[in-house]
């Protein structure tokens, strides 16, 4: 009798896992389209993308009242109730991704119908790929309890944090044919934070797998080492980096 | 004496009860034997145990061999429809997942995986939710296109249908189809937009000269007419070079040393990369490195290839030009630090006629044909090429070729060799246009 509760609760466990992943999967996938949209200047494919973010939503609504269904009727411990917690966190962390990917079309919508040089285009090809690289290697990770893997999500996430300040020093010293106007320059540098937020929540639920798997979590000095990283980076961009 | 008859009889009497006993169970034995024969065509009411367990064991035998032979079936069903499709799945009438297969390259990633199932979902509660009368269920079929990005690309297409006691959906990759299509759709699109400009051009001058009594107009319009027709000569003359490697892929096969080649077609390109003030820089092993080539096919690509990157790089930029042995092969790379190749194109810049953008590269002159004869070329003398690129950081194209050597397989894959061939421009383009 035990046994089939046991195997019930597993049954459900999987089945949230299953539902984070397919939901994750839907923004991995809208990460490039996103990117080629706005590369191309895709009006169409622009507004699909916001119109199919609601999808994203319901799903993550639905999963985080599952839950909570489970949290409060199964009462789990230890290894699963990190699972569900980690799952909770994991599964806003999605949600508000594919809130980015939204924004980036948003922004499109703004440039349009400016057209960017090659160099920036450059920038942002190679921000879109490492963006969709890290979560879908964050998702990799939760749906194979890697912990090696999510651990190693923070130091992937440097290139994209250099594309970024790359993109931004080219906005600021555009000139000539390649010349960005000022509001084409905010939205241009706000579409490359969207795509380092992007890294940023994949880092995130690297860690929330490594809480599931085994129990980590931040200690003080790796806490204290971001904060740093943070500073470092904010002088780096007043120098003109 | 009396005793001895009580046990007599005693035993009689046993023996008369155990045997009353013993025959009502034979007869309840025959029954059941008899009816269990009963449809194997014996018709012998009489027939004994003995004869009845023969036929269960044949029976029994029967049914193992007919197991083994479906089960050997099953496995021949299945793979055929892994050659033919992505993936299958079966579901009963109740909705539970009777039969799944799924190829490996669809369960190579999670969210890709996750997405099919998504879909397969969908298509599957489409066709058995809805009450079908007999007519519609025959033929009945819902169809659902996912592109995944991936990486790698691809076009699935998924259909699902009703089934006797179910519905059934199948997963197929698309890709390839999809790509052919395009590819074709591209090809008349250019081909006919590149004859048609400058014949459109040459009439719409023609019949304003008619019109007009001005010298000067005349005259002007006139040089105009010349550089059209210039324009149609030199698409032409292009086509003509794409028909004449596709035609004699052999030309003439002499020992060619590769740095010589290059040397010999930077120093016809001097001028235009000075124009622009260029640099551009040769690195090369002084082992001489040889290949079985036509001079004139191999100059011809090597000199394509530093036009472009010459015409795409920006004023004083860089190009270089790398030879070297790699392996069993001659390695040729062509580096240059201009605009680059968006990702969407680094596919099909080497289709006849396919431009990155048009506006971008009608002032420069060219039709789109320049890097399709370069891989024809290449691919004729058995080696392969293939473009590196990033918008905005440049390109390399590299060049591969075998060195000369007495028994050696060309270093291009099979695939591409057989694509070579002797066709001629048109059967290529019934190719292209049958390939679907």
């Amino acid at each position: 009798m035990a046994e089939s509760f046991r195997q019930q609760f597993r049954e459900e466990l999987d089945q949230v896992k299953a539902g984070i992943v397919r939901m994750a999967g839907l923004v991995t996938e809208s990460i490039p389209r996103c990117t080629e949209a706005l590369l191309s200047g895709d009006l169409a494919a622009a507004r699909e993308m916001v119109e199919a973010d609601s999808d994203v939503d319901s799903a993550s609504l639905a999963l985080e009242h599952k839950c909570h269904q489970l949290l409060a009727l199964q009462q789990p411990t230890a290894g699963d109730l990190r699972e569900l917690l980690a799952a909770l966190v994991i599964n806003y962390e999605i949600e508000r991704s594919g809130g980015l990917v939204v924004n980036i079309a948003k922004s499109m919508r703004r440039i349009y119908p400016v057209e960017l040089g090659p160099r920036m285009r450059g920038v942002v090809t190679q921000m879109g790929e490492e963006s969709r690289r890290l979560f879908q290697f964050a998702i990799d990770s939760y749906a194979e309890n890697n912990a090696g893997l999510a651990a190693a999500l923070d130091d992937i996430d440097d290139r994209l944090d250099r594309l970024n300040h790359q993109c931004l020093a080219l906005i600021i010293s555009s000139e000539g044919t390649e010349r960005v106007e000022r509001s084409t320059g905010i939205q241009l540098a706000l579409i490359a934070r969207y795509y380092e937020r992007i890294g940023d929540h994949a880092v995130n639920i690297g860690g929330r797998v490594r809480y599931m798997v085994d129990a980590w979590r931040p200690s003080q000095e790796v806490i204290e080492e971001t904060t740093e990283d943070d500073h470092v980076n904010e002088t780096g961009e007043r120098a003109g980096e | 004496m009396t005793a001895v008859v009580i046990v007599l009889s005693l035993l009689l009497g046993g023996a008369a009860v155990f045997g009353a006993v013993t025959a009502s169970r034979c007869r309840r034995a025959r029954t059941l034997a008899s009816r269990l024969l009963g449809d194997s065509g014996s018709d012998n009411a009489q027939a004994t145990l003995e004869e009845c367990l023969v036929d269960l064991g044949g029976r029994q035998s029967g049914l193992v061999r007919e197991l083994s032979e479906s089960e050997t079936v099953r496995h021949l069903l299945e793979g055929i429809l892994s050659r033919m499709v992505q993936g299958v799945m079966v579901c009963g009438d109740d909705g539970r997942v009777v039969f799944r297969k799924y190829q490996k390259s669809l369960e190579a990633s999670h969210h890709g995986q996750a997405l099919v199932d998504a879909a397969v979902e969908r298509v599957l509660k489409k066709v058995s939710g809805r009450v079908l009368t007999k007519e519609e269920s025959d033929g009945y079929a819902v169809m659902e296109e996912l592109r995944l990005y991936g990486p790698p690309e691809r076009l699935l297409r998924i259909s699902a249908f009703v089934l006797e006691g179910g519905a059934a959906a199948l997963i197929e990759d698309c890709t390839e189809q999809d790509r052919v299509e395009v590819m074709r759709r591209d090809f008349v699109d250019n081909i006919s937009h590149e004859l048609r400009t400058p014949v459109g051009a040459m009439s719409l001058l023609a019949e304003t000269i008619a019109e007009e009594e001005d010298e000067t107009t005349v005259d002007v319009l006139s040089k105009r007419m010349i550089s059209e027709a210039e324009r149609m000569t030199s698409v032409i003359e292009e086509l003509a070079e794409l028909a004449r490697v596709e035609n004699d892929p052999e030309g003439e096969r002499g020992s060619q040393v590769l740095q010589e080649v290059v040397v010999e077609v930077v120093e016809r390109l001097t001028g235009a990369a000075s124009q622009r003030g260029i640099k551009v820089s040769v690195s090369a092993p002084d082992d001489p490195i040889v290949v079985l080539a036509d001079r004139l096919q191999i100059a011809s690509a090597v000199h394509n290839l530093l036009d472009n990157a010459l015409k795409y790089s920006p004023l004083g930029g860089n190009v270089s030009v790398r030879v070297r042995k790699l392996g069993e092969c001659a390695q040729l790379e062509v580096q240059d630090t201009g605009i680059g190749i968006p990702r969407r194109d680094q596919e099909r810049i080497f289709e006849r006629f396919y431009r990155v953008d048009r506006s971008r590269t009608a002032s420069s002159g060219g039709i789109g044909l320049g890097l399709a004869i370069v891989k024809h070329i290449v691919i004729n003398h058995g080696g392969e090429i293939s473009v590196d690129s990033m918008e905005g950081e440049g390109s390399t194209f590299t060049l591969k070729l075998p060195l000369l050597k007495e028994v050696f397989p060309g270093c291009a894959s099979e695939e591409d060799a057989g694509a070579s061939g002797r066709e001629t421009i048109l059967r290529g383009i019934a190719d292209d246009l049958s390939t679907s």
